[in-house]
């Protein structure tokens, strides 16, 4: 089962294993807030190819803006 | 061995922070030397969230601030620095051995600052950024001129290529517009807590395992990610 991450949300699901990371993209896009400009970490590794397949020991995360706020 | 802390930015997030940083460096041996670095002022609007006394509108927020912590914390030389972190001045703010909280609200800064932190052989920077409910906090360790994560910026394009300005470029309306953006006390706080939880782990000399922690207020949680 891969796990998918984004920000403080993350999930763990079977839906898109053995499929590309853009499906998951798609599936998961709602659930986790994720938008397209968002760097993807496949395993912590930096992956562009978005057509890369899921395993299902895989950990995808995509990197959510940091808060530009705070002074 | 830490050869001064400077804590960048002392509003929402800094000034929490500053005031547990300096109890906790008050009573252990690990830096006497704390330099606060801020070209803002204090107005009316930032009392509902930043930790100061209403009589100090107006003031600068750095030199406002080492007043108020050299009045409680007599161990420590504690130095304010009335201006924003720019180009020209980073060279003189960060040096090597330095330890740096930056709590500051644009990723133009965010930028020279994490800029400056690569050059050096040894140094900590702890970066805290939020919105209105969530923010995460950043961590890059440089060791005897080896980085143990990437800088702050690898992975976050909006840091790298910022869209705002450095406050030191802005008109004071345009300063004006900034204070009055909206952000909520316990948001802050929150930040300050994990930043200064990784300056424990670190001074600790325990392992850090993340660079990285995102966190959301309203779900109270909070998530670590390693880079």
């Amino acid at each position: 089962m891969a796990k998918f991450i984004c920000g403080c949300n993350e999930t763990d699901v079977t839906t898109f294993d053995g499929r590309a990371i853009s499906d998951a993209r798609n599936g998961l896009r709602q659930a986790l807030n994720i938008s397209d400009d968002m760097r993807v970490l496949l395993n912590s590794n930096e992956v562009s190819d978005m057509q890369t397949v899921v395993r299902a020991d895989d950990e995808i995360e995509w990197v959510k803006q940091g808060g530009v706020k705070g002074n | 061995m830490i050869g001064k802390i400077v804590v960048i930015g002392l509003g929402g997030i800094g000034s929490f922070l500053a005031l547990v940083l300096c109890r906790y460096l008050n009573f252990t041996q690990h830096c006497k030397k704390v330099i606060l670095v801020d070209g803002d002022r204090y107005g009316r609007e930032n009392f509902v969230r930043q930790n100061i006394s209403a009589l100090e509108e107006t003031k600068n927020k750095a030199e406002a601030q080492a007043v108020y912590l050299k009045s409680l914390f007599n161990t420590l030389t504690i130095v304010p620095i009335p201006e924003f972190v720019t180009e020209k001045n980073v060279v003189e703010v960060i040096g090597e051995k330095s330890v740096v909280f930056l709590a500051v609200d644009n990723h133009a800064t965010r930028k020279i600052v994490s800029e400056r932190c690569q050059r050096l052989q040894d140094v900590v920077l702890i970066s805290g950024g939020n919105e209105i409910s969530d923010g995460n906090i950043q961590v890059y360790i440089k060791k005897n001129g080896r980085s143990r994560n990437p800088p702050i910026e690898r992975f976050h394009p909006e840091i790298a290529q910022p869209r705002d300005k450095n406050p030191a470029e802005l008109s004071c309306e345009e300063l004006a517009r900034l204070s009055g953006s909206e952000q909520i006390i316990f948001t802050n706080l929150t930040a300050a807590c994990l930043m200064l939880n990784a300056f424990y782990t670190i001074v600790a000399e325990k392992p850090l395992r993340y660079a990285e922690v995102y966190f959301d207020i309203e779900r109270n949680k909070a998530l670590p990610r390693q880079r």
